[in-house]
């Protein structure tokens, strides 16, 4: 058989065949995905509470639907360990079409409650597409590098996927979303390096970017004076307004000590910290669980990320494997930025923290992400637990 | 996949792993680090800050009491009605004010006025003055009724109350509007009366937070301890009743103060200053005459004009004078009360003895001065006790000059008269002039031995007098004798501090040997209470530096110090008035009747007995005996029982009323009207002038006029200078009227 009659064979393949099962999937990891999604909800239960008692009206209100997501999407977590991760292979064209449909849709749909444009409201759901933009761009990236090995070394191939990275970015960055703008150039940079990204390249966007950034300082595009930064280095400035949320946010870890206030016993839950169940969610978790509890969280995210990278490294084919990374060290890097920014080590910028913030969507999407990357070590040579 | 493909693709991963994990377990550590240990302790106070509301409730301030438990100052809970006009709507305004007004009915709480607080747009105003429970309460159900809930509320407060008014005053002091004790021993046991304030840590949530628990922590109050006075609350008012008559009778300008001491021991059984000022209305100005003086003052200077500043700060400065406790701060020049300490000095050292006598031509001369005795003609040839009674200058400076300047120094020392008495009452002062780092010159000595140019408190005087007299015993004066707890039970008992013996037994007796002579014979005749052993000593001080003006009178401090009984001494009085307005400036005047109405009120209640002289049981008041509803004869003879005579009026067999009525104190001889017939006319006098008149003189206008007199005060070589029933009114013949007796007294 030639190449071209073996791709058509492959093409060929029956979209049932990808759902044989083919081996176990990597328990370790598996019990990470659902250790940390349990510990989760726990805490959106503790933390949601009081808010959802007093704006929705029931204190169930946001735990209830999130355990509905994450049921379902348990559900989906399992189909997706079941298929075979190379049908996403002749999936990736559908899912930049309907990624780029959706991004762009985006922007023309009205600003909801002081919000950019950033959420896509469909009949039951509503989500932010710069969700979806990061697993396509990972699927694309992915796909990409694998497909086009040998051109790796191209430049001119390289500074086409810079090219796709940038696409990404600018879109996001159209919804005035910066946080979700360099989550997604950094996850495509990690894919690019891994990929075989020129280091000179590398080397030289660094300079290109330093240089950049300094030079965006110095014009005042990027102003040491705007509220974000002004507002980062001193919340105390506007404690009523501007610095309120980061302050908040501060009380309540600072509050938590050692060994935290005990699960539920938050006190800054009670509409001192706004909206606790989103972006914030952590400070109530570091106020109940103190710097242990934290601590261990963040060390659970630790291993979810040393697992991925472990299946990754082991998975049969370049494809399996940057997808197993670009996912993992999404997640990863998604939970560093949260604690930072609830810790007010960086600017505070709108970053939900995987398997705890609230939003059915966006863990649906996870945990399938998750299900993607546990139907890599189904096939990869992971020693099984 | 080529091998070194491969490698490459694993090294890079490996790097990304390491990176991340590096990165992300360095910053995220550093981020909660920072938050949690670093700035932790800040942060959760700040949250603790805003999560808690801590209320704190005022503990209730501890009572005062007398020797004898009455209660002398007291806390209750009242609560200040407030609003918060800002929230209220326009149309229920008017109704509020009204209602309002009517629930609280005090005076300067009309409607008006409440309107007008009502129309600010304000979150909190007050109306009225703090009400009690019951106010309180219809003003709650007031509330509720019309459901204003949410913009009229009451507070909780203790508010201080005085129940006896003015009553020691100076010696109570005030409380401020914080409950903080101010002047008096509301502010020297301050920290003891206060107790320790309570809190309320309750959970506080933004607007709409309900919280699923009601998170609140109570620190009861503990209320402040109770503290009970050596002041008796008897005496205090007779010392007061007698003090306030006295600045009246003699236009005192500058106040009057008045100290008992129980000699024995060093308490304080009443001390006054007049005019003084209501605790309950500590801000009320009671010296009114004053602000208008240094009101015209101020207008002469300014040329005829005043700012509302310059009236403000002569008010303020007018207040603080009445708050004065005049006992305890005010240093004055004694005069000739003083003597007491130069004898005693000179008799203990022996540099003066019994037989000692004197020449007085009138004048003595001290180095290049010369020192005139009161009495002008001079006193001529003395004994000691004659000295003491005439009050001779010449005599007295001669003790000085004898007694020598080392050893006055010594007893003016030892009787504590450089030093603080340490009463516990705030603001004692002391003279900073005192010549105590060299010997004094003779001149000086001269002008200390009868009391001029040194200056010293009423209260370190008493408290050498009392030791001058009681064996010799210096005792550290004190206000309070006890502090109890809220419920009663004894915390701290405060005995009596003896600083030292200033002199032995046997001075002290001649002490008080020759005070007693000074009231039976000499200057302090008029303290002399019929029936009992009284000493004393009268002082009168020019104030020499306080400068008068060309034809202005000058101006003296009058005083008098009194011990009872001079055999056996228990109290001691010392009484001075502050320029008084009238002629024959002379504390034997002025100042001695006075402090023999108080003996005479004080010594039957603390149960000295007294024994009359025969003269003295002559005169003796006797009780009118009960006659109404009885037959005439037996009425007749119940009253010649009593050694009293009778008229009957009317033709009747029974007495339908008496002149004056049963169980009245008359003298003896005196007369009992009886009415026989209800339809007899009632048979009215006119009442004499009796000012003036001996008592002889008097008792003759009195029988004339059909009246009863009893007699006050001393009663040889007296005139009368004051009488209970005014010149002139129409009294029903019989009534028994009050005429006050004093001897003239010029020479001190």
């Amino acid at each position: 058989m030639t190449e071209k009659a073996k791709t058509k064979v492959k093409n060929k393949r029956s979209w049932l065949s990808y759902f044989k099962k083919t081996g176990n999937f990597d328990l370790t990891f598996f019990f990470l995905v659902t250790g940390l999604t349990v510990v989760g909800l726990i805490m959106l239960f503790s933390a949601s509470a009081p808010y959802a008692a007093s704006h929705r009206g029931s204190s169930y209100y946001f735990i209830l639907r999130q355990l509905g997501f994450a049921v379902f999407g348990f559900v989906l977590m399992m189909l997706a360990s079941r298929a075979d991760y190379h049908i996403w292979q002749r999936l990736v064209g559908l899912v930049f079409i309907l990624t780029m449909v959706m991004l762009i849709g985006v922007l023309f749909t009205t600003a909801q409650k002081g919000q950019f444009h950033r959420w896509l409201d469909i009949g039951l759901i509503r989500f932010q597409p710069s969700e979806i933009g990061k697993f396509s761009l990972i699927l694309l990236l992915s796909y990409l590098i694998a497909k086009n090995q040998k051109r790796m070394t191209d430049f001119k191939y390289q500074m086409f996927l810079l090219m796709v990275i940038g696409l990404f970015c600018g879109l996001v960055l159209a919804e005035n979303h910066l946080s979700a703008t360099v989550l997604i150039f950094l996850i495509g940079l990690v894919l690019m390096f891994v990929g075989g990204m020129s280091l000179k390249l590398l080397g030289g966007m660094g300079i290109l970017g330093i240089s950049g950034f300094l030079m965006a300082v110095f014009t005042g595009l990027i102003s040491y004076a705007s509220d974000r930064i002004k507002y980062w280095q001193n919340p105390w400035l506007d404690t009523k307004d501007k610095g309120f949320q980061t302050i908040q946010s501060l009380l309540a870890i600072g509050s938590g000590g050692l060994m935290g206030r005990g699960i539920g016993q938050s006190n800054q839950k009670y509409l001192w910290l706004p909206e606790p169940q989103n972006d914030f969610i952590f400070s109530v978790v570091c106020e109940e669980l103190g710097f242990i509890g934290a601590a261990l969280i963040i060390v659970g995210f630790g291993l979810l990320v040393w697992r991925g990278f472990v299946i990754a490294l082991k998975a049969p084919d370049k494809f399996g494997m940057l997808m197993a990374i670009g996912l993992v060290f999404q997640v990863g890097l998604q939970a560093v930025l949260n604690v930072l920014v609830v810790t007010n080590t960086i600017p505070n910028t709108g970053i939900s923290l995987p398997f705890f913030s609230y939003g059915g969507t966006s863990l649906v999407m996870l945990l399938v992400q998750m299900g993607i990357v546990l139907n890599i070590s189904r096939s990869s040579k992971v020693e099984k637990v | 996949m080529a091998k070194e493909n491969k490698r490459k693709l694993w090294l890079r991963a490996l790097v990304v792993l390491l990176i991340f994990v590096f990165f992300g377990v360095f910053s995220t550590g550093y981020g909660l680090i920072n938050t949690i240990f670093v700035n932790g302790e800040k942060y959760s106070r700040l949250a603790e800050q805003q999560q808690l509301q801590d209320i704190v409730t005022k503990a209730k301030r501890g009572n005062i009491y007398d020797k004898n438990m009455n209660v002398l100052a007291t806390s209750a809970t009242v609560w200040q009605i407030f609003v918060a006009p800002a929230n209220m709507k326009d149309e229920v305004k008017d109704s509020v004010a009204e209602n309002l007004a009517n629930l609280l009915n005090q005076k300067k709480c009309t409607k008006e006025k409440v309107l007008e607080k009502l129309n600010k747009s304000t979150n909190y105003e007050t109306i009225g003055q703090p009400v009690e429970q019951d106010t309180a309460n219809k003003i709650r159900e007031y509330i509720s009724k019309e459901k204003l809930g949410s913009v009229i509320g009451l507070t909780e407060t203790n508010e201080r109350y005085y129940p006896n008014g003015n009553l020691a005053s100076t010696v109570l002091g005030f409380v401020g509007t914080d409950n903080q004790g101010l002047g008096g021993v509301e502010a020297q046991y301050d920290n003891t009366l206060t107790g320790t304030a309570g809190r309320v840590i309750a959970a506080k949530t933004p607007a709409g937070a309900e919280l699923p628990f009601s998170y609140e922590k109570v620190i009861d109050a503990k209320e402040g301890d109770s503290v009970v006075l050596t002041i008796d609350e008897y005496i205090q008012s007779v010392v007061e009743k007698y003090l306030q008559e006295n600045v009246e009778q003699n236009r005192v300008n500058n106040r009057a103060a008045c100290i008992v001491m129980d000699v024995n021991s060093g308490e304080i059984l009443a001390m006054a200053t007049k005019p003084d000022f209501d605790p309950n209305d500590p801000l009320e100005i009671t010296l009114k005459s004053r602000v208008k003086k240094e009101i015209k003052k101020k207008k002469e200077s300014n040329g005829g004009t005043i700012t509302d500043k310059e009236k403000a700060e002569i008010e303020s400065a007018v207040m603080q004078e009445q708050w004065r406790n005049k006992a305890v701060s005010d240093i004055y020049e004694p005069g000739s009360v003083f003597k007491i300490v130069t004898a005693s000095a000179a008799l203990e050292e022996k540099t003066l003895s019994d037989s000692d006598t004197f020449d007085c031509p009138g004048y003595i001369k001290i180095a290049d001065r010369t020192y005139k005795c009161a009495h002008r003609e001079g006193h001529g040839h003395q004994s000691l006790s004659q000295a003491f009674m005439n009050s001779c200058n010449p005599a007295f400076i001669t003790i000085g000059q004898r007694l020598g300047a080392a050893n006055f120094m010594k007893y003016r020392k030892s009787f504590g008269l450089e030093d603080k008495t340490g009463v516990d009452l705030p603001g004692e002062s002391i003279s900073s002039t005192h010549n105590t780092t060299g010997l004094m010159t003779n001149v000086e000595l001269a002008s200390e031995s009868f009391g001029q140019t040194l200056k010293i408190t009423p209260i370190q005087l008493i408290t050498a007098i009392s030791a001058a007299v009681n064996g010799g015993y210096l005792y550290q004066p004190h206000v309070v004798k006890q502090v109890q707890d809220a419920d009663g039970n004894v915390k701290q008992t405060v005995s009596s501090t003896l600083v030292r013996q200033v002199i032995s037994n046997d001075t002290s007796k001649a002490i008080c040997h020759y005070l007693e002579g000074v009231v039976s014979e000499g200057t302090g005749k008029n303290a002399y209470v019929p029936g009992y052993r009284i000493g004393g000593k009268t002082g009168t001080a020019e104030k020499t530096d306080i400068g008068t003006k060309e034809g202005e009178a000058k101006k003296y401090i009058c005083s008098f110090c009194g011990i009872a009984p001079a055999d056996n001494p228990q109290i001691a009085i010392l009484m001075l008035i502050d320029e008084p307005g009238v002629d024959s400036p002379y504390g034997g005047t002025l100042v001695a009747p006075s402090v023999g109405k108080m003996f005479e009120e004080i010594l039957p209640y603390l149960g000295v007995s007294a024994n009359y002289t025969d003269s003295e049981a002559k005169d003796l008041a006797a009780s009118t005996p009960s006659v109404v509803g009885e037959s005439v004869d037996k009425a007749k003879k119940e009253i010649e029982k009593k050694g009293l005579i009778y008229t009957v009026i009317g033709g009747g067999k029974t007495v339908t009323a008496q002149s004056p009525s049963g169980s009245s104190v008359i003298p003896s001889g005196g007369k009992v009207v009886l009415y026989t017939d209800t339809t007899a006319k009632k048979k009215k006098a006119k009442v004499p002038d009796f000012k003036g008149l001996t008592v002889s003189e008097a008792n003759e206008r009195a029988v004339e006029a059909g009246l009863n007199m009893y007699i006050n005060g001393n009663t040889s070589d007296s005139t009368a200078y004051a009488q209970s029933i005014e010149v002139g009114k129409k009294v029903e013949v019989g009534t028994v009227i009050t005429v006050s007796f004093r001897e003239i007294v010029t020479v001190e």
